[in-house]
């Protein structure tokens, strides 16, 4: 509320409109008939974050773009932050009405993971509400490392693209647009990016932050097979989907973070596994491509704080 | 807190129960005991997850930072970040070699460890 009032500078008072943001929901398509479902699920996500951020800017008129796709990130961290609230509440109120220890020890055992989850959401309101980058902008960061003084334009929804040479190869670097918090459609981006270049690119490297297991060390780097990135699994279908029409192969380039150090702001551990994650796709284009060949990087996650 | 006031109560006097019989009757002694250390165990372990439980809701901010770095030569601060600071935002003249490339090359937050 502060940072819309700051930011935004409403002529009324947002709360109420707030208050009904905090409860909004996404009914899920039918599953029982899955042929089509990612290109519904894609309408309806489509359809969510226009309404978010038109929502976000009727709050915060006073807000540039940038600021509005930071204020709807916040507004998201502090949904999910109501959400976590109003489970556990659920729950306690189950348990002590039906007098089932049970639930209550359920609990219980699950509260050390929730905190740690709630703890991260709180951290990533700061970051947003500031405009941090937060780890798992590290896709984001390495993309715009090779971007950076390139001719940039944009393709598809919020998504920048520049062309530049690494060992002789010709890269197509993409991100979400920043400096604002977004994560843009690298899937439709990829998508367009191969028709456009119909049969030319020889390979996708995309580059992303992952979870990491308990006892794996912060900014390791790992490499892999497949699309690297989170969300539903809409922009994976298209990527895997185009990449498996023309023959593609794609490969991950993955840095390991805990759920905290992805959406709190980036760690130093982080930041410097950038420039050793350009090595790591250095050498994965030598040993996988020919000089000359088209090779798309695709950094994804949330740009917030990285401009490009 | 009501729970733990009445389980104390139940520890000290099955703790008593099982001192005054235990010359008398072992077994009955062991089962009193059993009950006070449970007792004093619950009251322990739930006064230790309320004290977590505050000290996990109001974590201190962080300290994050800038890196301003300057390509043409080797200049290079790290300044407390500032609302508005993005990596790559151009921020003009360098004070060292007086060219226009001064950028803020990465943002990092910068304090101990989490979990």
């Amino acid at each position: 509320m502060k940072t819309i009032k700051e930011i935004g500078k409403p002529t009324m008072d947002p709360l109420p409109q707030l208050n009904v943001l905090m409860e909004s929901f996404l009914i899920t398509p039918v599953d029982m008939d899955p042929s089509g479902i990612v290109s519904k699920f894609d309408h309806l996500l489509d359809v969510r974050d226009v309404k978010f951020k038109e929502d976000v800017q009727k709050m915060a008129p006073s807000a540039d773009s940038a600021q509005v796709n930071n204020l709807e990130n916040l507004v998201e961290a502090s949904w999910a932050l109501n959400t976590i609230f109003r489970i556990i509440r659920h729950f306690y109120l189950l348990g002590k009405k039906t007098n089932s220890i049970f639930i209550i020890i359920q609990l219980q055992a699950l509260l050390p993971m929730i905190m740690q989850e709630a703890e991260a959401y709180l951290g990533a309101g700061r970051a947003f509400a500031e405009g941090q980058p937060i780890g798992d902008g590290l896709g984001p960061l390495v993309a715009s490392k090779l971007m950076k003084d390139k001719s940039q334009r944009k393709v598809e929804k919020d998504i920048m693209v520049a062309e530049t040479t690494m060992e002789d190869r010709r890269i197509i670097a993409l991100k979400a647009e920043g400096p604002g918090g977004n994560v843009g459609k690298p899937g439709d981006a990829i998508q367009s990016l191969l028709q456009e270049n119909n049969g030319k690119v020889s390979m996708i490297v995309m580059v992303d932050a992952a979870l990491k297991f308990e006892g794996e060390t912060t900014g390791e780097i790992s490499e892999g097979i497949g699309a690297a990135i989170g969300g539903i699994g809409t922009e994976r279908f298209k990527i895997e989907q185009e990449a498996t029409k023309q023959h593609i192969p794609v490969y991950a380039v993955i840095v390991k973070e805990s759920i905290l150090e992805a959406i709190t702001p980036m760690k130093k551990e982080i930041l410097e596994a950038g420039d050793k994650v350009i090595e790591r796709i250095k050498n994965l284009i030598v040993e996988r491509s020919k000089p000359g060949d088209t090779v798309i990087i695709a950094g994804i996650g949330n740009t917030i704080g990285i401009g490009q | 807190m009501l729970i733990s006031i009445v389980l104390i109560i139940i520890a000290f006097y099955t703790l008593n129960l099982a001192l005054s019989t235990f010359s008398t009757d072992v077994t009955l002694a062991t089962l009193y005991f059993t009950v006070a250390v449970l007792s004093f165990g619950f009251v322990v372990l739930s006064v230790f997850r309320v004290r977590r439980g505050y000290a996990l809701a109001n974590p201190a901010p962080l300290k994050v930072m800038s890196i301003v770095k300057c390509p043409q030569c080797s200049f290079k601060q790290i300044k407390n970040f500032a609302v508005g600071d993005f990596v790559f935002k151009k921020l003009g003249m360098c004070t060292q070699c007086g060219v226009a490339s001064l950028s803020i090359t990465g943002i990092y937050y910068d304090g101990p460890t989490r979990r």
